[in-house]
């Protein structure tokens, strides 16, 4: 009895492996080809669609959705229209290469855009670099990235770019000390050393530096710690989440010093989550609706008809990379992977609407930053 | 350091609520229900829901019932109570007889599949929890003290306590603890242990539930997630002061909250290492006393 | 011939199903459509290795480790560290030229992952189970935070990037297939090892202390030490695994280890089937692949909680309907055919080997013994002795203290006061497995088999102390073990037909009749060889003619060399066997003598007869 329901477990184990396994090729099968040679051009689109940080992915996916839209109401890239191929890394470094390695066995993709996290962008770089596949990216920061491929691009500034523009900054508006809180992790690392760098060269004092979880939620005695040495602003160093409740728990024990974020603070849940704490914080972003340029005006009035709501700046630089590649292709006058990425590496002042892109030597952008202040709720351009 | 031991007493008393769930249960029942971080959750999010004018389910739109603030945190309890009551009824009565081994590990999965239904239900991303108007901060002592923080130590001291009076003092609670002793014998006495067993659930589960709607009103957010780290916090104090021992558990929150607090501002890096430190002090006390704080050394049954 | 044929045949079916698995694997690259799932695959063997090496833990086992991924973490930066940190950036090595550094990786992470199952496995051995599982999963999260936070050694939530590809000399085995293969070597290498360790005395005894420890102990099992030995085995496998994780992705950071990873791991066990060989390698294919192919489906792009949801609801279903899991398929205990060929009977003059001690020499003397718990004197000052060749009765009304003084002289509780001496060694103090390797053995009270052992495995567990040795020899599957597990194997069947359950030795003990299983307690405790065999109330429960029968089994066993300490309810058949009785009231001894001389003692008759005070 025993030793024949054992053996029939075991079969239909194997049956269901099978099963499985027959299942993997019905549902590959479909993507192994996206697009003929002289049909459509195929751009894969990858971030952290799901999770926790899911806002981020969303959003570029948005201006890569409008970006799309309009290449194809204007003919297409050379005529052929372009479609997007879709994967979710789930943030997990593990399935970096897995994804990376569905874009490269898909010969119809041309290049790939996306990316939420530095990690699953590094984990994901050597499976590139051995088909060839360039990536332009939107939202990864990490110092790390720079130069780490030749076949990685990307229109985001790096943390230290940003950082080191936002001490001096901070600096110039006659800030003399300041503490600083940051996010444990290479975001809230890079961006505040190279903050911290800027600041004490141009003339500051980091009274203090401290470092928290991302996901903490008490930061009662980090900000009495802060707030022990009399400075005259907090810089923080991280995620909207944390810097909402910083500025809340910053407000709550009397301080009403100014307070300083990052881009990875600029997010409406900010103001939700933080409210009135967060009223007349400093941020900065490569772009913003609010401070529109003439470049920007247009690509904020299709984002608001389509969207119904107003872009992001996440949205604003997916937006331009879809534009660079297609750009690229153009130049290069094929979909071949190797001509894309030289045509990238290449690529000068391409007007986009979040200020000129081009690419230096180590893949990163060159360019400005917007500094934004939370005012009634909004971010809008901080006056100078 | 006024102020950060107020801070630590603050979160000290929320980890000690949750404390006092897993340990009450784990008296009558023997096994850890690690479920009790996200009937945490369901607490937080039934105020917040019970509260608010429109509110959004599943991706839908919901005109809220907008109660006032009182009644929203008792559908909070409520909520808690009868999520607790269902994990009790369908995951855990069924295994009564089961190997240790075999509820816990019942009790991680109920965990796992609680925390997918609320980021179902409530998203993945974090509510905002409006704050309550409690009034303006005061000084005392050269430390500001928050009304907020005021409210959660003595609603967690009095719920303690009540708890406390209510497993010692009343006939229901000579029924727990009679369970908690010897089940076969409280049955043998007449006793009806599931109905025990499903009544000390829904009382540690209005405690949990307490705990995560003081948490959501002092961080001002909640999250399908926000129960996981305070609960594993909590089960590390309930373990430090006694599994079982009601109040063990407080004590142990309270040990967790303020050394939690005190490493964030005085050990360099603190606040960056404060879950290490937390789990640290917890192997660390329980190589030196495997019983617990002020548990009882138990005696081997063969 | 009818024996040999069908000990042959097992042995294929059994072989049937690992083939057709390995062939799978080999050809899984050619059949998979397109190298993305290569890559899933690839990924799925990691996940096989890590539910392997945690299956030992709590399947084998039965101790719940919620920080598992914390020695995946060790492994995984161990590599990173030794080769980027190390070679590339202090030494300045070219990274393309360490492929021979790997084997030393391996080496490295193997030794670090045990040591970390060491500390960790060491102070939860003091703990109670629940504590313990509460603790791994703070050292869990101390491992993993550390990793994030000591960013001058692990790069932070950088990570550490650059880890050189798989490689032999200039060839290097970037490409899906070759990783994939690299990987699977692994896994196979893991698999037959652990197969190897898991049908011998370590597997065994590892199994015995899940299905109960206080027995495995009084087998001769130091059980805490093969606790961290579980725990020390399965940090390897997951140190190792962290190797060839690393330089299969070749970056790592923090993000690639959460907390979560160590509830999913433990799902994928129970899944396939805690405790079973072929569960976790089920469990952690279906998972991956299957959480691969739900990445394409629109409402798990929608709902990714769904995923985990699934799996824990799944979970919790099978905990109540099948808690076995997927896999039922018996775990296999040893490495010999299992079914020894039907031994001749057994005489007492055979079985005897000289003995040091003449006949009717003390070998027992308990000298004082009291045993107090709490304020409660269970035993006040115990004297007398156990001659050579002799039956020795003990009784006593309900709350004498015979059960106390069993267990005082097993050494599961230690006297509070007074010494006992076997054959002229003290053996108060000892734990029970050194009273037992001291030639001591006993049963139960309450009959305690290994329930889900054959009665074959059952009597093996016995032989522990003579087959036990070191588990790289058993992972290495030398002959030598085999051959050892033979004998073990034809003395077993001996016994086993000595004590009169010869045609039960294939069944699992739990479908066993009580009377077979009171036999085949006591044959387990004959396995381990013993000069004095303590019965605590053998015949309980059973009826008149198995009594009878029983009490002639205990008579061989005396005939046959074993002296016996016999504590038994059941006056006739303790009259009838006894060669001298003690008789025990409140704690003391109240007579010693001949049956005769202690039926008519009036002592006795007050505390049997007398008033209930």
């Amino acid at each position: 009895m025993i030793r024949r329901t054992t053996t029939a477990a075991s079969l239909a184990a194997v049956a269901a492996l099978s099963l499985t396994l027959a299942a993997c090729s019905s549902s590959a099968s479909s993507d192994s080809g996206s697009g003929d040679a002289e049909g459509e051009i195929a751009l894969g689109y990858t971030a952290t669609l799901t999770g926790d940080f899911a806002s981020y992915g969303l959003e570029m996916r948005e201006g890569v959705d409008l970006a799309v839209e309009e290449l194809n109401d204007e003919g297409g890239i050379d005529g052929r229209q372009v479609k997007i191929v879709s994967a979710d890394d789930e943030g997990s470094p593990a399935n970096g290469p897995v994804v990376a390695q569905q874009f490269c066995d898909d010969t119809a993709i041309a290049a790939v855009l996306g990316y939420s996290f530095s990690s699953v962008a590094l984990s994901a770089l050597p499976v590139y670099d051995s088909c060839g596949l360039p990536i332009v990216a939107s939202a990864v920061t990490s110092p790390e990235l720079t130069g780490a491929s030749d076949v990685f691009f990307r229109d985001v500034f790096t943390d230290a770019y940003q950082g080191a523009e936002m001490g001096a900054h901070v600096a110039d508006g006659g800030v003399e000390k300041v503490a600083v809180l940051y996010q444990q992790d290479d975001y809230g690392q890079g961006v505040s050393e190279a903050f911290s760098t800027a600041f004490e060269e141009a003339g500051g004092e980091v009274t203090s530096s401290q470092a928290y979880q991302l996901g903490a939620v008490d930061f009662g005695t980090i900000v009495n710690t802060a707030l022990a040495d009399e400075p005259d602003a907090i810089f923080i160093g991280g995620f909207y989440t944390e810097a909402a409740k910083i500025a809340t728990q910053l407000r709550t024990s009397g301080s009403d010093l100014p307070i300083y974020g990052t881009d990875g603070a600029v997010s409406p849940d900010l103001v939700s989550l933080g409210g009135d704490a967060v009223e007349g914080m400093t941020v900065y972003s490569a772009f913003s609706a609010a401070a529109g340029t003439d470049a920007s005006s247009a690509f904020i009035d299709a984002f608001t008809a389509k969207f119904d709501k107003e872009p992001s700046s996440w949205a604003a630089l997916a937006y331009d990379a879809t534009m660079v590649v297609a750009e690229a292709i153009t130049e290069a006058g094929s979909t071949d992977r190797a001509a894309v990425a030289e045509a990238l590496a290449s690529i000068e002042g391409f007007g986009g609407v979040t200020g000129d892109i081009t690419f230096d030597d180590g893949g990163d952008r060159l360019g400005e930053l917007i500094f934004l202040q939370v005012d009634g709720g909004e971010f809008v351009a901080a006056a100078e | 350091m006024t102020q950060v031991l107020i801070n630590g007493l603050a979160v000290g008393g929320i980890y000690g609520l949750l404390a006092v769930s897993f340990s009450v249960v784990y008296g009558v029942l023997g096994m850890v229900n690690f479920a009790f971080g996200e009937v945490f959750m369901f607490g937080a999010f039934g105020a917040l829901v019970a509260a608010a004018a429109n509110t959004q389910i599943a991706g839908a739109d919901f005109a809220g019932p907008a109660l006032p603030q009182w009644a929203a945190i008792g559908v909070g309890l409520v909520v808690g109570a009868v999520v607790g009551l269902l994990v009790e009824r369908i995951a855990y009565k069924p295994l009564r007889n089961a190997p240790i081994l075999s509820m816990l590990i019942t009790a991680i999965a109920v965990s796992m599949l609680l925390r997918a239904v609320g980021t179902f239900l409530f998203g993945a991303s974090q509510s905002p929890v409006p704050a309550p108007d409690l009034g303006e901060a005061f000084e005392v002592l050269g430390a500001r003290i928050q009304p907020i923080d005021i409210v959660i130590f003595s609603v967690a001291i009095v719920a303690t306590g009540a708890f406390w009076a209510l497993v010692k003092f009343t006939p229901i609670g000579r029924a727990i603890r009679a369970t908690a002793q010897d089940r076969d014998a409280a049955r043998l006495m007449g006793i009806g242990v599931d109905k025990v067993i499903s009544t000390t659930f829904v009382l540690g589960s209005v405690m949990a539930a307490l705990a995560g709607i003081l948490y959501s009103q002092k961080y001002g957010f909640a999250a399908a997630g926000m129960g996981f780290i305070p609960g594993l916090k909590a089960l590390v104090a309930a373990v430090l002061g006694g599994i079982g021992s009601i109040p063990g558990a407080f004590v142990g929150g309270l040990v967790i909250g303020l050394t939690e607090e005190l490493a964030a501002a005085y050990v360099p890096e603190g606040a960056a290492y404060r879950d290490v430190i937390a789990f640290g002090v917890l192997v660390l006390i329980l190589w030196l006393r495997p019983q617990g704080i002020l548990g009882r050394r138990e005696v081997q049954k063969v | 011939m009818i024996v040999k044929s069908s000990r042959a045949l097992p042995r294929l079916t059994r072989l049937a199903i690992p083939a057709v698995l390995a062939i799978v694997a080999v050809l899984l690259p050619f059949i998979l459509p397109g190298d993305r799932w290569v890559r899933v695959a690839a990924l799925a063997l990691i996940y096989i290795a890590l539910a392997s090496g945690l299956n030992i833990l709590v399947g084998l086992t039965g101790l719940l480790d919620l920080g598992f991924i914390a020695f995946f973490i060790v492994g995984a930066y161990t590599t990173a560290i030794l080769t980027v940190q190390l070679f590339v950036n202090q030494l300045g090595f070219d990274p393309d030229t360490l492929w021979w550094l790997f084997p030393i990786s391996l080496v490295g992470a193997l030794v670090l992952a045990g040591i970390a199952g060491c500390i960790l496995g060491y102070p939860t051995l003091r703990a109670r189970g629940d504590y313990l599982a509460i603790m791994t999963l703070a050292f869990g999260e101390i491992v993993r935070l550390v990793s994030i936070n000591w960013i001058g050694l692990t790069g932070g939530s950088v990570g550490i990037r650059g880890i050189p590809p798989f490689a032999i000399g200039d060839l290097e085995l970037t490409s899906p297939s070759a990783n994939y293969y690299v990987v699977l070597v692994m896994v196979v290498v893991i698999l037959v090892a652990l197969a190897g360790v898991v049908a011998s005395p370590v597997g065994r005894a590892w199994v015995a202390i899940r299905e109960d420890e206080l027995v495995a102990s009084s087998m001769g099992i130091r059980t805490r030490r093969y606790k961290l030995l579980a725990y020390v085995c399965g940090a390897s496998i997951a140190g190792v695994t962290g190797v060839f994780f690393a330089h299969m992705q070749q970056f790592i950071n923090p993000d690639s280890f959460t907390l979560e990873d160590n509830f999913i791991v433990l799902s994928l066990v129970i899944l396939g089937g805690a405790g079973t060989f072929w569960g976790p390698v089920v469990g952690a294919t279906l998972w991956i692949f299957f959480q691969a192919i739900a990445r394409d489906w629109t409402i798990v792009q929608e709902h990714p909680e769904f995923r985990t949801g699934f799996l824990a609801l799944i979970v919790v279903v099978l905990m109540i309907v099948r808690p076995g899991g997927i896999v039922s398929r018996k775990l296999k205990l040893t490495r010999s055919g299992g079914d020894p060929e039907r031994p001749a009977p057994r005489t007492a003059a055979e079985v005897g080997e000289p003995d040091p001690v003449e006949a009717g020499a003390p070998v027992l003397v308990v000298d004082a013994v009291g045993r107090t718990f709490g304020g409660l004197t269970a035993l006040g000052s115990v004297s007398f002795e156990v001659r050579r060749g002799e039956i020795l009765g003990l009784m006593g009304p309900n709350g004498a203290g015979k059960s106390t003084l069993l267990n005082v002289l097993s050494g599961v509780t230690k006297p509070s006061r007074g010494s006992i001496t076997f054959r002229g060694d003290r053996i108060d103090g000892l734990d029970s497995d050194r009273v037992s390797v001291k030639g001591v053995a006993r049963t139960f009270q309450t009959v305690r088999l290994f329930w889900q052992m054959t009665v074959l495995e059952n009597l093996l567990v016995g032989a522990h102390e003579r087959l036990r040795g070191w588990v790289p020899a058993f992972a290495l599957r030398l002959p030598r073990h085999r051959h050892d597990e033979a004998r073990a194997l034809t003395e077993a069947g001996s016994v086993l037909e000595f004590a009169g359950v010869w045609d039960e030795r294939t069944r699992r003990t739990s479908t066993l009749s009580y009377d077979s299983q009171r036999r085949v307690e006591i044959a387990r405790a004959l396995m381990t060889r013993p000069k004095l065999l303590l019965l605590d109330e053998p015949a309980a429960g059973m009826n008149e003619s198995e009594t009878k029968a029983l009490a002639s089994l205990i008579t061989a066993i005396r005939d046959s060399g074993t002296d016996v300490v016999l504590i038994e309810h059941d006056m006739d058949l303790l009259m009838s066997v006894s060669d001298r009785i003690v008789v025990l009231d409140h704690g003391e001894v109240i007579a010693t003598g001949t049956p005769d001389e202690v039926r008519r003692n009036p002592a006795v008759l007050e505390a049997y007869l007398g008033s209930d005070a």
